[in-house]
């Protein structure tokens, strides 16, 4: 297979060389016809945050792979940040293997990563609109979505929060039933405690009390989250009513004590509450994880919920591995069969096996020796018949790009009926 | 809903000393004797998928455990059919019968949970607890075939031990509710985010779970004291208002029903519905061992 890979990931690059490497959607578009009248006949680029990868086919031998590097770097001026020695090089079913290992999440620098399916959908959809993509490279690119999605659905490599906000809303979700029944509050406006109100939001909580010292910075949050602004001496009047809570202000006495707690659950009917402390130093008074229906987390629980997802998913590498394998067999045997070999061989096969049917038919109505005849007579003419084909399919095939050969031989074995064999 | 009384008049005046002798045929019998051995085999087996999907989250026993319940209950189904025209009247003679339909309707029960919650993490327990039913009535259960009781025959005492069924099956469901409430609730106050934690589902969920186990058994067992109260005087000649086992039924209703009535009342928090759960189950258990024992009228062996 002609397949070739170049590119640069977050093992073999720091973060300032792949922002530099980074190519955007716009940019992907220009540079891809480009890349298609200089090097190759067909390419897809795959650019995220953590890695930028061109999958193609070279227009002849006498292009070097380490061109396509030179360009790729040059076209972003990255010149004394980007170096050749950054990036991979990887040919055929190597280079099959590692999208298809790229689109289960294997390859990411968070296992499991949900998003990168999608972000290779995407690439290979501006490759497609650019018409750079051929036969081989579709079928590559199909055969890597259906990785990812067999990924996904047969093993648990994207299940479990792996990050501290997304653990809290986890733990959450462990507790209550219906987040869309549940309110929250935000005390502080603490980077964690934003994000894990942000999941919150998106997981449909009704709705989200928001209390900062700085009425500004609540305000802001209260418009992009939907919330309502409360001063920081209204919370405890608000325990009764929030059902989750979420703590990173900077404080030197507690924001929530053991009485205030006790006292608001009882006033609601013992129902439980979340208390998610991520402030430094802590916000709420230690002894209040003794209260009955009261659950009290702070950043090590959360950090122990990612970490315990995260070596799930690693467990879960094996599983993925033995999807990447059968998906790579398939796509193996498929490239083998529209080889011009074996599609002339079972060419041969249907015609011998139609002439045997029909000789069968009439066996009784020869004589042993007649039969023989009829039986060469028969034999003659179907290698007479495929005699010009079988020259005409070797011959258009020399000399002609891979994928335009994948085309004409999909189209014999179609002309003949041979997919249905 | 109204009670078809009028039918209960011509319901015969028996005694569970009238018995008949029957002829049984061997082949069946042997049959029998084979599922009496095969079922604790299939029920362990089913434990073990359960198990090993919950525990160890083992994708070829997530895959096989719903289908192997569903093998085990077809089998166990056909079990009870043909013991029961066999014995000419349903299993249910012996405490020991009694177990052996109670692991499968709560096996059956919790299979409708599964497949109506899909939630498919909780039946290790439920499937355990019908495992232990169902070896403890095949180790202990005598054989005795050959005899018949009329009063076992009546449609309105099916219907009585039906509904007994029901209630305890869901009281049984409401026990292991509480027992996963109490181990998930725990784990995420010591926070320990283990497999176990990751496969149960959230507390709110289980608890709503529990109170409808309990909410089901209470109305079945209202109904079972209701029929037995009105037919059992006249199906029995020795009926007794003071029967250990009709005291006992009461007592378990008392409690369950003054159970729902705390939750509502004082807001009770899940945990403590959950032990609660688990401490009336333990009760029914208990008050059910002394009721049969010294129960007079109410019993057949």
């Amino acid at each position: 297979m002609d397949l070739l890979l170049v590119g640069l990931n977050h093992k073999t690059a720091s973060v300032e060389v792949r922002e530099k490497l980074y190519y955007t959607a716009e940019e992907t578009e220009k540079i891809l016809p480009e890349i298609s009248r200089s090097f190759l006949k067909e390419a897809v680029l795959l650019s995220t945050c953590n890695r930028t990868e061109l999958y193609g086919i070279l227009k002849s031998e006498e292009i070097k792979p380490e061109q396509l590097i030179d360009f790729l770097i040059d076209k972003k001026e990255a010149v004394g940040i980007v170096s050749p020695s950054h990036f991979y090089i990887m040919r055929s079913y190597d280079a099959v293997r590692h999208l298809l290992e790229v689109a289960s999440g294997i390859d990411s620098m968070l296992i499991g990563d949900v998003q990168i399916l999608g972000q290779v959908k995407d690439a290979y959809e501006i490759a497609v609109k650019c018409g750079v993509v051929g036969t081989l490279l579709h079928e590559v690119f199909h055969t890597a979505f259906r990785t990812g999605k067999r990924a996904k659905s047969e093993t648990s490599i994207s299940e479990g929060a792996v990050s501290i906000s997304y653990a809290a809303v986890e733990l959450a979700e462990k507790i209550f039933a219906d987040l869309s029944k549940k309110k929250g509050m935000l005390i502080g406006a603490g980077e964690t405690a934003e994000l894990t109100a942000k999941h919150l939001v998106a997981h449909g909580i009704s709705e989200l009390y928001i209390a900062n010292r700085t009425i500004e910075r609540a305000q802001k949050l209260a418009e992009q989250f939907n919330g309502k602004v409360i001063k920081l001496e209204e919370i405890a009047d608000k325990l009764t009513e929030v059902d989750i809570i979420i703590s990173s202000v900077t404080v030197n006495n507690y924001i929530l004590t053991f009485p205030q707690v006790k006292n608001a659950l009882s006033k609601r009917g013992n129902k439980p509450i979340l208390i998610i402390d991520i402030g430094v130093p802590r916000n709420v008074e230690p002894r209040i994880k003794d209260i009955e229906n009261v659950f009290l987390e702070d950043i090590d629980s959360l950090e122990s919920i990612a970490k315990a997802n995260y070596e799930r998913r690693l467990n879960e590498i094996p599983k993925v591995q033995r999807i990447i394998d059968e998906e790579l067999k398939k796509l193996i045997k498929w490239y083998e069969s529209h080889q011009v070999a074996p599609t002339i061989k079972l060419l041969r096969d249907r015609f011998e096996e139609i002439r045997q049917l029909e000789l069968e038919k009439y066996r009784n109505k020869f004589s042993p020796e007649d039969f023989q005849k009829v039986d060469a007579l028969t034999k003659s003419l179907v290698n007479k018949l495929l005699h010009v084909p079988t020259v005409n399919i070797r011959e258009s095939s020399n000399g002609k790009p891979e994928s335009e050969k994948i085309k004409f031989i999909q189209f014999v074995r179609e002309l003949f009926g041979l997919e249905q064999k | 809903m109204i009670l078809q009384t009028p039918k209960l008049v011509s319901i015969p005046k028996t005694n569970y000393i009238y018995i008949r002798k029957t002829n049984n045929s061997t082949a069946v019998l042997l049959v029998l004797k084979i599922f009496k051995i095969i079922l604790p085999i299939l029920y362990i087996t089913t434990s073990w998928l359960y198990g090993r999907a919950f525990f160890k989250d083992k994708p070829t026993a997530r895959r096989l455990k719903t289908k192997f319940l569903v093998f085990t209950l077809s089998l166990h189904f056909v079990y009870l059919i043909i013991k029961t025209a066999e014995l000419k009247h349903p299993p249910v003679t012996s405490v020991f019968e009694l177990l052996n339909v109670l692991g499968f309707s709560l096996a059956l029960a919790y299979i409708i949970i599964e497949s109506a919650t899909k939630i498919k993490n909780t039946g290790f327990f439920a499937i355990l607890v019908s495992t232990i039913f169902v070896i403890v009535s095949g180790i202990f259960s005598r054989d005795i075939y050959g005899f018949e009781y009329d009063v076992l025959k009546n449609e309105f005492l099916a219907l009585h031990i039906t509904s007994a069924l029901v209630g305890y099956s869901a009281f049984a469901l409401s026990a292991i509710y509480g027992f996963l409430y109490i181990m998930l609730y725990n784990k995420i106050k010591s926070k320990t985010f283990d497999t176990v934690y990751k496969n149960l589902p959230n507390l709110e969920k289980i608890e709503l779970m529990l109170c409808k186990s309990i909410t089901v058994g209470f109305i079945a067992l209202t109904f079972v004291i209701i029929v037995g109260f009105i037919l059992l005087p006249k199906a029995f000649e020795s009926f007794s208002y003071t029967d250990a086992k009709l005291i006992g039924t009461f007592i378990i209703w008392l409690v369950y029903g003054i159970g729902l009535g705390l939750r509502k009342t004082v807001n009770l928090p899940g945990k403590k519905t959950a032990f609660m759960s688990i401490i009336s189950f333990i009760l029914v258990f208990i008050l059910m061992a002394f009721a049969n024992a010294m129960s007079g009228f109410h019993r057949f062996y």
